[in-house]
């Protein structure tokens, strides 16, 4: 399936010099019956008439500066809600727009950040950044990206601009109706379905580069008691794509009732090292945390990431292979260009147990006269791009899930995207998963324990991934950078089989 | 007050068929000083003005409710987005509150003038040169790198019910990497801390101590397995104690969300340890979770949430308090925990005990209070004096915990907590080497 589509577009000009402020009318939503599925035209087309004014501002720089580049982001769109005690239809809380100028002085970058998208703003920032900044002698230099003009959209089976705002609330109330449970145990049921745009515009001396894209999210969430033990169910569908997303099929909803059921029995799981199968989302957990967080770049420049020491080493099991990519169509995690203008590419992280290549953002990159990755990524235009992963999973293998149950005689079978936290230059892993089943003679016990935390020394943990499963899947999530810088992702993989630590 | 948001009020008070409305400004400043060991790496500049408009419409007995962002420049949009908000609005529904009403919020301290709009370049990079000269002189450690953001954000709230508040607020977020090597072995501490004042952020302090936790890391070991006590440090409570806080919320009693009741103990927690006393604090000078009035308007406050071990009253914003018949009390401030029993040397006697200083990251059970985490750095602290320790996780349950829990006499005051400087655990399960 092609989600992302490509044409051509776009050519820089006009001047700086005249530039009126954006007029308010050029952002204006169509009438009232079809705005709400309207957002998207008027607003992308006011976005690319930008393009030359950030043209003429790096123009401008690069009589000061070697380089320059801006990239400006606006977020839009429209989120429902509803529960028991009733419903809410809102614009999107995410909705902004800013634009980030930058400049290369010979040594580092330097930055101005704003929202005020008028011409005497966009004039504004470039005065300061050529009054503040003076350049230097070029220890390192940035290598312009061939030239490139591209524009990308999603591509929607069910366009969210083609429902009215009615029909997508009626087709709300009903899956609430269809995953609200008359069962005397649930105290709360809600279902919520979110619409996001984000339209993204890179321009650099060669590279003129526009994005749309659009986001459905499609959660639910149930909590209930049985004799004073709480447990929860949750389920969420995340894609880039329309509104075809926002819809539960019966075996979620079956399968969401049955999982929270299962947990109010659960118990703590006695701790030790386990054999062990991961289910995808755990997996995808393990890739993100392990060698995810620990093979970002500009970690190496700062002597943070104990994996710039094992570049062409063996780090893993030889049945292991990783990769990034942000050009898979729909995932969470795909853009069809980075926010420093690296069009999608996947990188291979480790091939067959060997670390073969960290992901990179410009400025690490240059550093360290590395090739570039597609993984220049900011959270939002007031902050700075860093390297981040986008879609990150273990590579489909040989052996069928089945299979890899069966041959289990004593251990858990973990599953359920929780959180996890890196630790790149100690190489510790943690992370959480929902819940494990007991498994014994290759079969489910009945017994189940919940939460399960699963810590250790990421290469061995690595080195111990006995199966690689045949199937594979990727599940959404948001991942952040220590304690903050928060962007979308994937993460994901086959079931695997290995020994781990468990809590 | 802003020519935009004088725009935007006047098309609220002139739409037809609004209820009622609020709107809030909120203008942001900030410098971003992006620091290597040699000095400033980068800067950014950051400036932004949004404006939030909430309507609210009643209709078919039922409130509607719809939020817009504008951002700066879109202010003569407002006509014609709050026809599609009113429209949106009347899509949906819940029961129906009243909005805050006129009030005279305290005043909290909140900012400091030394990050006000014109100096606050000159205060940060001052920061930033003290962070510089202080792992300048670390002695085996070395910096990696640091970031600091200084931020002012001035902030006005009106609503339809005539709640007119106005507020200015600074914040300073100091991440700061530090690593050690010994022999073979390589360790790093990372630490983020933020305060609202630049006197509160001391930065030689953060500084020194890393390093010492760096240069620990670099001989840790895993702990040993089994039962142990285990004394937990402050800097740990905001996530530790989430599930308390979360359970206590007018919100999630309406919701049936939670197993607390009021007059109740906390469920789980038998007598035996220091009785706990746990309070949201928003009037605290310089706190980080401090404010003079809350999103809603409500005015800050301390609420007493949970005293002698029992729940004695919910923590409310307006919506939950009006649905539950409840008293507002505003959005939950900062923690504070009264203080415990024992010196904080004595809640290391009996060894061996385990020391968290830090956890990888804890995400306690909310509805349990389940927790479980890899220690991040600790010690293991016995007859044969402390031993640095990392890996490992530790398990073990909040209110279980609570049952026989001390808490350390001494307090100390750390951004958005205030209390005590440790507590212990009897009989947590460790599991290590």
């Amino acid at each position: 399936m092609n989600v992302i589509s490509r044409r051509a577009f776009l050519r820089g000009a006009g001047s700086l010099v005249g530039l009126s402020a954006l007029g308010a009318d050029r952002w204006l939503a169509a009438g009232r019956e079809g705005f709400g599925t309207a957002l998207a035209g008027p607003r992308a087309a006011a976005a690319e008439s930008l393009i030359p004014l950030f043209a003429e501002a790096v123009a401008e720089l690069e009589k000061t500066f070697s380089y320059a580049s801006v990239l400006f982001t606006e977020g839009d769109g429209i989120s429902m809600a509803r529960d028991r005690n009733g419903k809410q239809v809102s614009f999107s809380p995410f909705r902004g727009h800013g634009l980030s100028i930058r400049v290369w002085d010979g040594e580092s970058f330097h930055e101005v950040a704003s929202d005020d998208l008028s011409g005497d703003g966009i004039r504004a920032a470039v005065l300061q950044l050529r009054r503040d900044v003076a350049p230097k002698k070029e220890r390192y230099r940035i290598e312009p990206l061939s030239p490139r003009v591209g524009e990308w959209k999603t591509e929607m089976r069910i366009d969210p601009a083609s429902l009215s705002l009615e029909e997508r609330a009626g087709m709300l109330d009903a899956e609430f109706e269809r995953v609200n449970w008359d069962e005397p145990r649930v105290r709360s049921a809600r279902v919520s379905t979110d619409e996001s745009r984000v339209r993204r515009i890179f321009v650099d001396r060669n590279r003129r580069l526009a994005s749309e894209t659009v986001q459905i999210s499609h959660g639910s969430f149930m909590f209930g008691f049985d004799a004073g033990r709480p447990a929860a169910g949750f389920m969420r569908h995340i894609r880039q794509g329309g509104y075809e997303t926002a819809r539960f099929s019966d075996a979620d909803i079956e399968t969401m009732r049955a999982e929270m059921v299962e947990l109010f029995g659960a118990e703590r799981v006695p701790a030790g090292e386990y054999d062990a199968i991961f289910a995808p989302p755990v997996t995808g957990l393990l890739a993100h945390e392990s060698f995810g967080h620990g093979v970002e770049m500009d970690l190496f420049v700062k002597d943070r990431a104990k994996a710039r020491e094992f570049i062409g080493k063996q780090v893993a099991s030889t049945i292991v292979s990783l990769s990034d990519d942000p050009s898979i169509p729909g995932e969470r995690g795909s853009y069809p260009f980075d926010d420093e203008g690296m069009l999608a590419q996947p990188t291979r992280v480790i091939e067959r147990g060997i670390f073969v290549s960290p992901i990179t953002d410009l400025m690490s990159a240059t550093y360290l006269a590395r090739p570039r990755t597609p993984n220049g990524r900011v959270q939002s235009f007031d902050r700075k791009a860093y390297a981040r992963m986008s879609n990150t999973f273990i590579e489909r293998g040989e052996t069928d899930p089945a299979e890899m149950l069966a041959g289990l005689a004593d251990g858990l079978y973990i599953d359920g995207f929780r959180n996890g936290i890196e630790d790149p230059q100690g190489w510790g892993i943690q992370f959480t998963a929902q819940r494990a089943r007991e498994v014994k003679n290759g079969k489910f016990t009945g017994k189940v324990f919940t939460p399960i935390t699963v810590s250790g020394y990421v290469p061995e943990i690595l080195g111990n991934i006995t199966q690689v499963g045949n199937d594979f899947e990727i599940t959404p999530g948001s991942c952040g950078k220590g304690f903050k810088e928060f962007v979308p992702v994937g993460s994901g993989g086959p079931h695997i089989r290995t020994r781990a630590r468990v809590s | 007050m802003s020519s935009g948001f004088e725009t935007i009020r006047s098309a609220l008070a002139a739409a037809k068929g609004i209820d009622a409305w609020e709107l809030r400004h909120d203008h942001t400043g900030g410098v971003q000083v992006y620091l290597l060991p040699k000095g400033h790496e980068s800067e950014r500049r950051v400036d932004s003005d949004e404006y939030i408009v909430t309507v609210h419409v009643r209709h078919d007995g039922v409130q509607g409710s719809t939020r817009l962002r504008l951002m700066r420049g879109e202010e003569a949009e407002i006509g014609a987005r709050l026809e599609q908000a009113l429209y949106m609005a009347r899509l949906g529904g819940v029961e129906p509150y009243e909005l805050v009403v006129a009030s005279s919020p305290p005043k909290v301290e909140l900012a400091d003038p030394a990050l006000a709009r014109g100096v606050i370049l000159q205060s940060a990079r001052a920061i930033a040169d003290r962070w510089v000269t202080a792992v300048g002189q670390l002695e085996g450690a070395r910096p990696s790198s640091g970031e600091l953001f200084a931020e002012e954000v001035t902030s006005r709230l009106e609503n339809s019910a005539g709640f007119v508040g106005e507020v200015g607020t600074t914040k300073l977020s100091l991440l700061n990497i530090v690593l050690a090597r010994t022999g073979e072995r390589e360790a790093e501490r990372i630490t983020w801390d933020e305060r609202r004042r630049v006197i509160d952020l001391d930065v030689e302090s953060i500084v020194g101590a890393s390093a010492d936790e760096a240069r620990d890391l670099t001989r840790a070991e895993l702990p040993p397995s089994g039962t142990l006590p285990v004394v937990i440090e402050a800097r740990e409570f905001g996530a530790l104690f989430s599930p308390i806080v979360e359970s206590s919320s007018a919100e999630s009693i309406f919701q049936q969300s939670t197993r607390f009741e009021i007059g109740q103990p906390l469920p789980g927690v038998t007598a035996g340890g220091d009785p706990l006393l746990l309070a949201s604090n928003a009037t605290t000078p310089f706190g980080l979770s401090s404010y003079s009035f809350d999103a809603d308007g409500l005015a800050a406050r301390r609420v007493e949430v949970i005293r002698d071990g029992r729940f004695v009253r919910p923590w409310a914003s307006q919506q939950y308090a009006s649905y539950t018949k409840l008293e507002p009390t505003g959005a939950f401030g900062n923690l504070e925990i009264g203080p415990g029993s024992v010196p904080y040397a004595q809640l290391f006697e009996g060894g061996p005990v385990l020391h968290i200083v830090a956890f990888s990251w804890l995400t306690p059970d909310r509805g349990r209070g389940d927790f479980s985490s890899e220690i991040r750095i600790g010690y293991l602290v016995d007859a044969n004096g402390r031993r640095p320790i990392k890996g490992g996780s530790v398990s073990g349950n909040l209110f279980a915990g609570l049952s026989a829990a001390r808490f350390s006499r001494e307090t100390i005051a750390r951004g958005d907590y205030f209390g005590p400087r440790a507590l212990r655990f009897e009989g947590v399960q460790v599991t290590g080497a």
